[in-house]
């Protein structure tokens, strides 16, 4: 990002935030939508949480911009069962989140409205802390303007400056290809130059790099890397967040709370824990649409990505299908070849 | 809390010396079920370490049976269907092909032998591949020893 | 609140140069009973939980300036997230039942106070309560909590808005850090004995306990950010009709939306007890255990016949804040709540137990104002 960019990018930012606020007044005002689902900012901390605006008075509280990080899709399903249409304001991930609910057919697509934000990546707390040597809960609030991130700290009172937004992005936002929304109806903020740029560019990581990690732990002998999965899943709190976060685990009942048949056990022991892990990955596998919801909303820092990520690679690997989550791909695990590979078969 | 051993271990004094291989095997109601029937009928031999579940289609295994069957003190899993081409209900094999290609790198991903799933096409008039594979199962996971890394703790 | 919560009287006191704690632990683990194991501070992945430590690696005490407090709350000692009630075997036949053996001693070393007053509010509900939960007693019974005093507050703690203070009594040890040294002051007996053990017998008098006065006082002085923009004094005003005001205010259905019923919070919580029983059968053999459970998440009062009383999160996010910041208050006069700040940092959409504390008692504060013009 050149030092001109960055400039116009807080200004742009800004601009969309009156656009997405703009937009959302108008629609509830004419009743067109009867709910819009966007960020606004928290009540404490640096971060932006869902916000859900039903009238114009409450949408002037929409936020845009790189706090803004929780997944909106997953929020849909709460309101399947009501009249009226709902509006999301998705950035590229929300909207795959959305695709993924419409595909699986959990929510109807007349009921549902996308509107489409360009996405500069969303600030990963846990790199800026470690980027300014301090703890994620240190981080009271973090701003970009006049060019870069500018971070207040707990107990001061200034806020100073930090590290340029694309040091401090999850590895998710930084192997990202939809930063400019795919399948939406609308789109927020199109206009935007600086913003629109940002958002178009490649990803700042390409698909090997993103997978460096997965690559590693083949890499390893059998009981390093059982050793490595025991550890963190014996860390598993078994709190669900990983699965309620995530767009692709809709289903109507879940194998994890199914009681006949009971497919997880309630024992939180290391075979449990195997079995948890195996079902929630196995499930979402082809159909995981990387947002890397699961890792964000982990309590104890679970690397649920490095699961779903050897999927995808797989997957690639097997079947030739580069990206299963985006539009034209049809679901991996859905379909065949005839001629697919038999190995040890 | 500790992560379980990895190393197999006896079960108990001279159990080492005759432990012998538990195979789960899902065998498909049309083509390797009857194949294992034969196999029977035919009186061939293979050693006596296979449990058969029967299933309507190798399409209708599910790969967590694979780790409940682990978990539950089995050392390896057999899913047997018909042949890509002759499945009962035309597809279910091919979908399970590709599952189970995931399925096996994956729990060797994660840190599993993977020798422990087995995935074979047998016909319902191939009794004698049905007990070739069972041996041939039998000796290479006798081979890993037991399963101890997701095995519940009795 | 009580400010008996906040001093403490002690028994008697000693002081220890900083560093390391392997004498501390030792002498702890000595009275604690045979074979009594001791758990630390200690980072796992990418988080800080409670590790048991050999001799060699019980903590320094520079880990207590560098780290606020653990991710994961020390409750999980006494409220393992799995344990058995009961093991049988061969049912139809010859049906045995084992129960499992009493839990060996522990000694926790550097509890921060707010944990370690946690431990006195389940105390009240599963031991002082009409019914004992049995293992949580045996386990609490066999506990020493050495109980470090804070030197400094986090940014997302609260100690403060529930009644307590960043030195707060509480544990059968306190340590405070004073300069190049630590002073320890004993709360219980089995504190005292532990200080006995430490000096020979020699715990010294009136001056000493006047410094860990002083030294307490001017810890407990430290007011907590979050704290200070909480005025939750309306919550306990125990005015007729709050309870039912309170459960039917609007907040809960603006709060309620972006909870992912996830069960994080009550999980990271060192004041929630919900728990699950069930049987694991396995043919003729099988267990019964106990497991954590949370009022967050969507099956948990869900009935045989399919009937839910919390159906939406309206109902359960509800109940998680009321039953902290107000059932339980009507009920024990404090909160169930020690303001850890856990669920703070670790609630994925950023729902804190402060911004719903601060909604109520502005519903409150209305409530109470209207019973008062109305008067
Ligand atoms: S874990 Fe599996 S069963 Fe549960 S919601 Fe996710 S996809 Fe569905
Ligand atoms: S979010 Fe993390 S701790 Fe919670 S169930 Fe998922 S992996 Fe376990
Ligand atoms: S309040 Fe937060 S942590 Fe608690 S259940 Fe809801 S989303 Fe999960
Ligand atoms: S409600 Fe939150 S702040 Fe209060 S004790 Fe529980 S985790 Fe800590
Ligand atoms: S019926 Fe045999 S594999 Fe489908």
């Amino acid at each position: 990002m050149s030092a001109v960019a960055i400039a116009d990018l807080s200004r742009d930012l800004a601009r969309l935030e009156e656009s997405v606020r703009a937009r959302a007044s108008e629609l509830l005002e004419s009743q067109q939508v009867r709910m819009v689902i966007g960020h606004k900012r928290a009540w404490n901390g640096p971060l932006a949480v869902a916000h859900f605006a039903v009238s114009p008075k409450e949408a002037r509280k929409f936020a845009a911009g790189p706090h803004c990080t929780g997944g909106l899709a997953k929020y849909l399903l709460e309101e399947r069962e009501k009249d009226g249409v709902v509006a999301v304001i998705a950035r590229g991930c929300d909207a795959l989140g959305v695709r993924r609910l419409l595909i699986d057919r959990r929510v109807d697509a007349e009921k549902v409205l996308v509107l489409g934000v360009p996405c500069a990546g969303c600030l990963d707390p846990a790199k800026l802390a470690e980027a300014l040597g301090v703890t994620p809960a240190e981080l009271v609030e973090v701003t970009l303007a006049a060019g870069a991130l500018r971070v207040r700290l707990a107990g001061q009172e200034q806020a100073a400056a930090g590290p340029p937004l694309d040091k401090v992005l999850p590895p998710t936002c930084m192997a990202c290809e939809v930063r400019m929304p795919v399948e939406v109806a609308e789109m927020l903020g199109g206009d935007l130059a600086a913003l629109t740029a940002l958002a178009g560019r490649p990803p700042a990581i390409d698909l090997e790099t993103a997978e460096a990690e997965v690559t590693r732990l083949e890499e390893l002998s059998a009981d390093d890397r059982y050793a490595y999965w025991a550890g963190h899943f014996q860390r598993c709190l078994r709190c669900f967040a990983c699965r309620n976060a995530c767009p692709a685990c809709n289903c109507r009942v879940c194998a994890l709370d199914s009681y006949d048949p009971k497919w997880l056990g309630h024992p939180t022991e290391i075979p449990e824990q195997f079995m948890f892990h195996f079902i929630r990955a196995v499930d979402v596998a082809g159909r995981c649409v990387a947002c890397g919801e699961c890792e964000r909303a982990c309590p104890v820092g679970l690397p649920l990505m490095q699961l779903n990520r050897k999927f995808s690679k797989d997957i690639r690997t097997l079947f030739g299908v580069d990206r299963p989550h985006l539009p034209g791909e049809h679901e991996p695990l859905g379909k065949f070849e005839p001629d697919d590979p038999e190995e040890f078969m | 809390m500790s992560v379980a051993k990895t190393k197999p271990e006896a079960d108990g004094a001279n159990a080492a010396a005759e432990w012998q291989p538990k195979i789960v095997a899902f065998c498909c109601n049309w083509c390797s079920y009857a194949g294992a029937d034969l196999a029977g009928t035919s009186r061939l031999q293979y050693p006596p370490t296979v449990r058969i579940v029967r299933v309507p289609c190798s399409g209708r295994v599910n790969p967590r049976f694979l780790i409940r069957a682990l978990q539950r003190g089995a050392d390896g899993v057999l899913v047997a269907g018909c042949h890509p081409g002759d499945c009962h209900y035309s597809t279910g094999n091919y979908f399970a092909r590709r599952r189970f290609l995931l399925a096996r790198r994956f729990i060797e991903y994660l840190g599993l032998e993977p020798d422990r799933l087995w995935v074979k096409w047998i016909s319902g008039s191939e009794g004698n591949k049905f007990a070739d594979v069972v041996r041939e199962m039998s000796a290479a996971v006798a081979k890993l020893g037991p399963n101890r890394k997701v095995r519940e703790a009795r | 609140m009580d400010a008996t919560r906040i001093t403490g009287a002690s028994l008697g006191a000693a002081r220890i140069p900083s560093g390391p704690l392997d004498k501390l632990a030792a002498a702890a683990a000595r009275v604690a009973g045979d074979g009594a194991l001791v758990f630390g501070p200690a980072r796992d992945g990418s988080v800080w939980g409670w590790k048991l430590c050999e001799a060699a690696d019980v903590p320094q005490s520079d880990l207590w300036e560098r780290l606020v407090n653990t991710d994961v709350s020390p409750k999980e000692l006494f409220m393992p997230r799995t344990e058995d009630i009961a093991r049988w075997r061969d049912r139809l036949r010859n049906l045995s039942i084992a129960e499992p053996a009493a839990p060996p001693p522990v000694v926790v070393l550097g509890v921060r106070p707010c944990d370690a007053a946690s431990f006195d509010l389940l105390d009240e509900v599963l031991i002082e309560g009409p019914f004992s939960d049995e293992s949580y007693r045996r386990r609490r019974g066999a506990t020493l909590l050495i109980t470090w005093a804070c030197g400094k507050t986090g940014p997302a703690c609260a100690c403060d808005a529930f009644g307590l203070a960043p030195a707060a009594a509480a544990g059968d040890l306190m340590v405070y850090p004073d300069g190049n040294e630590l002073l320890l002051s004993a709360l219980t007996p089995k504190g005292l004995e532990v200080l006995g053990d430490l000096t020979g017998g020699s715990t010294a008098g009136e001056a000493l306990t006047g410094r860990v006065d002083a030294v307490a006082a001017a810890l407990n002085a430290q007011k907590t950010a979050v704290g200070r923009r909480l005025a939750l004094d309306d919550l306990t005003a125990n005015a007729a009709g709050l309870t039912a005001t309170l459960f039917s205010s609007d907040i809960w259905t603006e709060l309620s939306p972006r909870c992912l019923s996830c069960g994080t919070c009550t999980y990271v919580c060192p004041t929630c007890y919900c728990f699950a029983i069930n049987d694991e059968p396995r043919g003729g053999d099988g267990r019964r255990i106990r497991t954590w459970d949370s009022c967050q998440f969507k099956e948990f009062l869900s009935m045989a016949g399919g009937h839910n009383p919390r159906p939406s999160k309206v109902e359960r996010v509800r109940q998680r804040f009321m039953h902290k910041l107000n059932y339980h208050p009507e009920r024990y006069g404090k909160f169930l709540c020690v303001g850890c700040g856990r669920c703070i940092v670790s609630c994925p959409v950023g729902l804190h137990v402060a911004e719903v504390g601060e909604a109520l008692s502005r519903a409150a504060a209305a409530a109470v104002s209207a019973a008062k013009g109305g008067e």
